[in-house]
C-alpha cells in the first residue's frame, strides 16, 4: 500500500472517531452507538500500520485476493451495523405503540374528569371504577 | 356457571375512518347486545370518527396516530383491564360482524366453556364471497392451527372475539399483535393454556369504505404469518409463564 493511501484511511479514521466523540459529547449520539462508530473509527485509524500483514492474514484465511478479505469485512461490519439499528427500531416501535395507547387512554380520562368538572352529563363511566390503576401497577416494558 | 348479567361486559370497537358506518353500527349493536359498555378505540382517524361515536354516546379512546388493528384492540384491553371488565367482545366498525351473535360470544365464556369464544364464519354464515386466494389462505391457517392445537379451527382469522378477564390481562400489555390477530395469536392462547372455542355467527358484507385487506397486502401477510407461527412455537414456554402471571 503506498504511503498516500495509507495517510488517506489514517485521516479518515481519525475523522470518523473526531466526529463520533464529538456527537457522543454533544448528546447527539448516544454512547451505545457511538461506541460501534468509534470502533470503525479504531479499525480505519489503525488498518494502515497493519496493511503490510493482511496480504498474509488473507492468504492464511483462503482469500488469493487481499482486498476482497478487505471487503468482506467491511460488509459484515456494516450488516451488524444495520443489524442493531433493526434492532433498535424494533424496540423503538413497541415502546412507541405503548406510548400511543397511553395517550388514548390518558386523552379519554382527562375527557371524562373534564365532564366530571363541568358538571354535565358525559359518556357514563363503568359502573363501579376501581380507585385509578397507575401505570406504575402494570407489568414494566420488558425493553 | 356465572350468568351474563352477574358480568361487567363491555364491547371493544376498533375504528380506523368509520364515520360513515359507525351510526349504523352503534345503534344495532346497543340494539342486540343491552346492558354492555361501548367503547370505541379511534385508531388515528382522519375523519370524524371520535365525534360521531361520542355523538351516539360510545365511550371513546382516541389514539393521536394509526397504530393498527391489534394496536387498537390491545388499547381496548388496557381499558378493559384497568376498568376492571370481567369479559370483553371485540366487533369490528364496518358492520361485518352481526351484533346478533355478540350475546351468543360472550354466553359461551360467561358459561366457562371456554376463556375465548371465536366467532366463525363456517360455522355459522358468511354473507358475501370470499375470494379465492383468501379463502385458501384461511384453509390452509386454519388446517395448520387444527393440527397443532388438536382442535378443529375452522376461522383462525376472525377478530369476531368475546375474552374473559384472564385472557384480557394475558393480551392487554404483551403477546397480542400490532396488525392483526390471528392463527399465530390462537396458538398463543393454546400455549399459554387458555380454552378457546368457536361459535357460529355471521359476517356480512361491510357497509361502507376499504377493507384492510387489499392491495399487496395478501402477501405481505402470508409471509409474515408463516413467521409468526413458526416465533411461536418457538417461544411455546414463555407464553406459559406469561399466562401463569395473568392468571395470578
Amino acid at each position: 500500500m503506498s504511503l498516500q493511501a495509507r495517510l488517506y484511511l489514517l485521516l479518515l479514521g481519525l475523522g470518523v472517531l473526531a466526529i463520533a466523540i464529538n456527537m457522543a459529547r454533544t448528546k447527539r449520539l448516544r454512547e451505545s452507538y457511538a461506541l460501534l462508530w468509534l470502533l470503525v473509527g479504531a479499525g480505519l485509524t489503525i488498518s494502515p500500520f497493519i496493511a503490510d500483514h493482511l496480504d498474509q492474514w488473507a492468504l492464511r484465511l483462503g482469500f488469493p485476493y487481499a482486498p476482497s478479505l478487505l471487503l468482506m469485512l467491511a460488509i459484515i461490519g456494516l450488516l451488524l451495523i444495520i443489524f442493531l439499528l433493526s434492532i433498535s427500531i424494533s424496540r423503538n416501535s413497541e415502546q412507541i405503540k405503548t406510548l400511543i395507547q397511553e395517550i388514548g387512554l390518558l386523552r379519554h380520562e382527562i375527557q371524562r374528569l373534564q365532564g366530571q368538572i363541568a358538571g354535565q352529563e358525559t359518556p357514563r363511566p363503568p359502573a363501579h371504577e376501581p380507585p385509578h390503576a397507575l401505570p406504575s401497577d402494570e407489568p414494566r416494558d420488558p425493553a | 356457571m356465572t350468568t351474563l348479567d352477574a358480568l361487567r361486559r363491555l364491547i371493544i370497537i376498533p375504528a380506523f375512518n368509520e364515520a360513515g358506518n359507525l351510526p349504523r353500527v352503534i345503534p344495532e349493536i346497543r340494539n342486540q347486545a343491552p346492558g354492555f359498555d361501548l367503547v370505541v378505540v379511534d385508531d388515528g382517524s382522519s375523519d370524524d370518527t371520535s365525534a360521531v361515536a361520542r355523538g351516539l354516546g360510545a365511550l371513546v379512546i382516541s389514539l393521536p396516530v394509526n397504530l393498527g388493528y391489534g394496536g387498537a384492540v390491545q388499547t381496548g384491553f388496557r381499558f378493559a383491564v384497568r376498568h376492571d371488565y370481567d369479559l370483553a367482545v371485540v366487533v369490528d366498525a364496518d358492520g361485518q360482524h352481526d351484533p346478533a351473535n355478540i350475546v351468543d360470544l360472550a354466553q359461551v365464556v360467561a358459561a366457562g366453556q371456554a376463556d375465548v369464544a371465536i366467532g366463525s364464519r363456517f360455522r355459522g354464515r358468511a354473507d358475501y364471497s370470499i375470494p379465492w386466494a383468501k379463502r385458501t389462505g384461511m384453509k390452509v391457517f386454519a388446517w395448520v392451527v387444527s393440527t397443532i392445537t388438536g382442535q378443529q379451527v375452522t376461522d383462525p382469522t376472525s377478530g369476531f372475539q368475546a375474552l374473559n378477564r384472564e385472557v384480557l390481562r394475558f393480551f392487554a400489555y404483551d403477546n397480542y399483535p400490532v396488525d392483526y390477530p390471528d392463527a399465530d395469536t390462537l396458538l398463543v392462547l393454546h400455549y399459554a393454556g387458555f380454552r378457546t372455542r368457536e361459535a357460529p355467527v355471521t359476517i356480512r358484507q361491510r357497509l361502507s369504505g376499504v377493507s384492510m385487506h387489499s392491495g399487496w397486502k395478501p402477501f405481505y401477510y402470508i409471509g409474515k404469518m408463516w413467521l409468526a407461527i413458526a416465533m411461536v412455537l418457538l417461544r411455546e414456554k414463555t407464553h406459559f409463564r406469561q399466562a401463569k402471571v395473568a392468571r395470578s
